[in-house]
């Protein structure tokens, strides 16, 4: 085991060698064949459709004389189908498709939370996470919403499993959660998704272990046999595996807090390997003191921080063993970004590869004033969240091979993009969530970046991605309270959104299905010949 | 002209199956699907819900029983070989709803058809679906109305089942199956419709009634029949003895699709096509059987070959006879080798249906010569339901189980694997095995439990 950390230290320590390099990219579609990851700028889309509104300014830019007139979108070989804003959306959405064939989509809403709360907001009229047939994907229609314990603010937790028709979700109200654990059977009707436990977990009422830490929602997310749920406790700082053979009983089985997996830092989301014997946790850390991890690691490039992910051996978790215990098997260092959100691996031409989703920039999460922001571009690092890709063909060493680097992202440009986000706190111009099209056969990676929208980019060279479309949808003037950018306090009048959730490619009808957090779901069509490509499967799970 | 044979032969079968229930007054057969699923949905279209809202409430229902492995429940396990007593009560508050909880002597556990326990849990149901909630709770009000259903079934005092001569010892305390005067407890007479037609009309009028209390969904009144309509229906349902006659029923009542009946105890008569229900779950793919802790792997390396082999393999070629402990004329005994072939009939409901006939009468010579009566599946995982241990510790999900029995006089080592068979989702089938001195495992019995 100690061998195994100092190589994946030393790998890290690699990787930051290239991630201190510093910037020299023109942000432009030219790429020389020899850039370092560091100065890697994802290229813009070559060329869009006639009728799109494409970006007027940097690759994902809102510069702020446009959030001052009222920013009215953008796209690039992403049209809008259809959108249904209802009362807003949070952190998390999923998509599935039944046994009849009809799909639907279900997106988390902010629940009651006396931190959270908007004076401003206005009254919830259908809270908890919504039922949304998008049979036609034209004229979605909400059926009714789920109000069950977790439904209510499941926060980043929301998650379908394609193998067993369930959906899941654990209590995040507010991000700091509860025990409880909320599983629907949807394979029959995704539109009535029918309630089949609504219970606490490791509590001692459920037949499982009792933990040392008791379990707090947040995050969380299926093996894709659909047998186990992982809880990422933000605030209980402890990983949670939870049987669901019998789902009427789901039962705590394992868990492992952050202290034994050697960091101080939180946890929050996670995936888990086709076979189930691997998940892959974050270290939501480098976001300061106050938030319970260490200082962003800006000046001192030596200093990993403690922000990243994990690989971790889950074989006697998958297997049923007694007593079954989760065992560390690397710890990869992000120090590029902080407030780790989540992970995908995925494979691309049999060859395995993981992508890590920050939530904060190098400077950790941001202030009204941007100084994580500025005192990141100072240090030359990356200044907003992005998504990092790794090939994971050892998994006891991950080594860092690209990252989704948009214009606003690069150093060079820190002067252009701050004074649209001066004022703003947290995420701004950051990543939250991304999805592969097939994990299996991944071909594109769509990204959520908060105020950059929805991008999707070609992976089929990991090494290189390439941006084929995005969709900056347009300011929302009275967003509902479900939205969690209206109840953080960072909506602003002609402002963009908040574009946060998980992302689902639908391959037989090239749509990409989202929520953003005012404009609520959006249903999205590839403009012809952009994605899939010729390489492109179906996939017979969900994307994360 | 072969398929014309075939045809032929598998008419002749389906006749000899069919006249075989006729006159067996015994026959083992169904309060299954049959009931769980067909009545329940029928009713619920009845009561007024919408296509959807009836089959959420009849899928959930029907899931409780035998044959998903989220719920799968056998007393030989949770009463016998593991004495989890947790299992004990989730199969009591499912099928055998009484005041008196496990462990608990039977004497003090009676169940009452409708009664308070079964009624209970219903009302709960119908309370949890208020506030706006009916739309998603119609699956736990259809697994209310399981234990409900089942109170009728299993009226009176459970029984114990009594597997000692084989060295399987039970906790009485946690033990349930149907009661005594009701048919044997190793067979599903207490849930034959045809046997107990006054039964089956009451508790289908208590699930009726319990149906027209449920919430409005979405505010949507709903339009019932009147029960005196709805109960007219009934007597041919209660009457039918096949899978034929039943299908025939759920037809005429508007329910096209009937394969919710294969699998079920009843034999399938006359003009039965059997196919797989697609309501099922699907079964998840289980872990390689090694993988069950604390079990030698000889001997589940044994019983993987033994079992590969009986339920990959035509049956009519008997490959799997090496593997069965020979008598002192050193041929295997008949009466295990006439079981070994009748648990791998299609027609489960026929061989029950036999195995209830006077001995030398009730083995048809025909039945188990004829290679269409047989799926040849193209692996173990495909002739099985997968379980899971019941205990305390989570389990992989396995084909098949295996535990320790005690050894026999002759201080040889036994022990027995459990599994379930996909064509027989009612029972868990025990295929017990020794080791004698100075030779390999044998096969030396099969015993069964009729599970819920």
């Amino acid at each position: 085991m100690h061998s195994y950390k100092a190589l994946a230290i030393a790998a890290s320590l690699s990787t930051l060698t290239l991630a201190g390099c510093g910037g020299g990219s023109s942000g432009t579609a030219a790429i020389p064949p020899d850039v370092s990851v560091a100065d890697y700028v994802v290229p813009r889309v070559p060329s869009c459709a006639p009728d799109d509104r494409p970006e007027t300014a940097l690759q994902g830019q809102v510069p702020a004389a446009l959030r001052e007139s009222g920013f009215g979108g953008f796209n690039c070989n992403l049209k809008l189908v259809s959108q249904l804003q209802g009362e807003g959306a949070s952190w998390s959405s999923a998509t599935y498709t039944d046994r009849k064939g009809q799909t639907c989509f279900y997106h988390a809403t902010m629940g009651e939370s006396p931190a959270l709360n908007n004076p401003a907001a206005p009254p919830r009229m259908n809270p908890g996470v919504p039922v949304i047939n998008i049979t036609n994907p034209a004229q979605p229609v909400r059926v009714s919403s789920l109000t069950s314990t977790a439904m209510l603010d499941p926060w980043e937790s929301l998650r379908v499993n394609l193998a067993r028709g369930l959906l899941a979700a654990d209590n995040g109200v507010g991000g700091v959660g509860g025990p409880e654990i909320d599983l629907y059977d949807i394979t029959s009707d995704c539109t009535a998704p029918q309630l089949l436990a609504s219970v606490p977990v490791g509590t001692g009422t459920d037949g499982g272990i009792v933990p040392a830490t008791k379990p707090l929602g947040h995050e969380g997310g299926f093996s894709p046999d659909g047998f186990t749920y992982y809880v990422g406790g933000f605030y209980s700082q402890t990983y949670y595996a939870v049987d669901l053979t019998v789902p009427t009983r789901p039962k705590l089985i394992s868990a492992i807090s952050m202290a034994d997996l050697g960091l101080g830092s939180l946890p929050h989301g996670l995936s888990v390997s086709q076979d189930g014997t691997r998940a892959y946790f974050v270290s939501a850390g480098n976001v300061g003191t106050a938030a319970g991890s260490t200082q962003p690691p800006l000046d001192n490039p030596n200093a990993t921080g403690d922000n990243g992910f994990f690989v971790i051996d889950t074989s006697e978790v998958q297997n049923r063993r007694p007593n079954a215990q989760m065992h560390r098997i690397a710890t990869v260092p992000v120090r590029n970004g902080s407030a780790a959100q989540h992970t995908i691996p995925f494979s691309v031409a049999g060859k395995p590869y993981l992508v890590e989703v920050d939530e904060g920039g190098s400077g950790g999460i941001q202030d009204p004033s941007a100084t994580g922001v500025k005192a990141a571009c100072n240090a030359g690092m990356t200044p907003f969240p992005l998504a990092h890709i790794y090939d994971m063909s050892s998994e006891a060493t991950p080594r860092l091979i690209s990252e989704l680097r948009l214009e606003t992202h690069a150093v060079e440009n820190c002067g252009k993009v701050i004074p649209d986000i001066l004022g703003l706190s947290t995420f701004t111009y950051g990543s939250h969530y991304c999805s592969v099209d097939n994990r299996e056969n991944a071909t594109a990676l769509a990204c959520s970046y908060f105020n950059s929208g929805v991008r999707v980019f070609d992976i089929r060279n990991p090494a290189k991605p390439k941006e084929i479309a995005y969709y900056n949808p347009a300011s929302v003037q009275a967003p509902g309270a479900g939205s969690a950018h209206l109840m953080f306090g960072q909506h602003r009048a002609g402002g963009p959104d908040w574009c946060a959730s998980r992302l689902d490619f639908d391959f037989d009808r090239r749509l990409l299905t989202t929520a953003c957090q005012d404009n609520g779901l959006l249903v999205l069509a590839f403009g012809n010949g952009t994605w899939p490509f010729p390489e492109s499967t179906k996939a017979v799970e969900i994307g994360n | 002209m072969k398929r014309a044979r075939c045809t032929q032969r598998r008419s002749r079968l389906a006749t000899l199956a069919f006249l075989a229930a006729l006159a067996t007054p015994l026959a083992c057969a169904g309060f299954e699907a049959d009931v769980h699923f067909g009545l329940t949905l029928w009713l619920a279209r009845q009561a007024g819900f919408a296509p959807g809202e009836a089959e959420a409430v009849a899928l959930a229902n029907q899931r409780l029983d035998a044959g998903s492995v989220e719920y799968m429940a056998s007393p030989l396990q949770f009463a016998c070989l593991a004495r989890f007593a947790p299992g004990a009560m989730d199969a009591q508050a499912r099928h055998y709803p009484s005041e008196s909880r496990v462990p608990a002597d039977v004497q003090s556990r009676p169940v009452v058809p409708g009664g308070v326990p079964a009624l209970s849990q219903v009302g709960a149901a119908l309370r949890r679906a208020e506030g706006g909630k009916a739309a998603f709770m119609l699956g736990e009000f259809g697994r209310s109305l399981h234990s409900l259903q089942d109170s009728w079934a299993h009226r009176g005092l459970p029984s114990v089942p009594n597997w000692s001569h084989h060295g399987i010892e039970c906790d009485a305390r946690l033990a349930m199956a149907a009661p005594l005067d009701r048919g044997a407890p190793s067979s599903h007479a207490a849930n034959l419709t045809w046997r107990w037609p006054a039964d089956v009309e009451e508790m289908a009028r208590t699930t009726y009634q319990q149906m027209l209390r449920y919430p409005k969904v979405h505010g949507s009144p709903r339009q019932a029949a009147p029960w005196e309509q709805v109960r007219q229906a009934l007597p041919a349902f209660s009457g039918a003895r096949t899978k034929s006659a039943k299908s025939d029923w759920f037809v005429a009542n508007g329910i096209s699709d009937t394969s919710f009946l294969d699998g079920i105890s009843l034999p399938d008569g006359p003009t039965w096509k059997a196919v797989r229900w697609k309501g099922r779950r699907d079964i998840p793919t289980p872990q390689p059987p090694a993988a069950q802790p604390g079990v030698e792997a000889d001997l589940v390396g044994f019983y993987t070959r033994f079992l590969t082999d009986w339920l990959t393999t035509p049956p009519l070629e008997k490959r799997w006879l090496p593997a069965l402990a020979a008598t002192a004329g050193r041929k295997p005994d008949a009466a295990l080798v006439d079981q070994l072939m009748g648990w791998r009939l299609r027609d489960h409901g026929a061989y029950l249906a036999l195995e209830s006939q006077p001995h030398s009468a009730g083995r048809s010579p025909s039945l188990h010569r004829n290679s269409a009566a047989f799926e040849v599946f193209q692996s173990l995982n495909g002739a099985v339901l997968p379980i899971v241990m019941e205990g305390s510790k989570p389990s992989p999900i396995l084909p098949f189980l295996v535990f320790p029995l005690p050894p026999a006089s002759d201080e040889n080592q036994r022990a027995i694997a459990l599994l379930k068979l996909l064509d027989a989702p009612y029972d868990t089938l025990g295929v017990i095995a020794e080791k004698r001195a100075a030779s390999s495992w044998k096969i030396t019995s099969v015993i069964s439990s009729a599970d819920y």
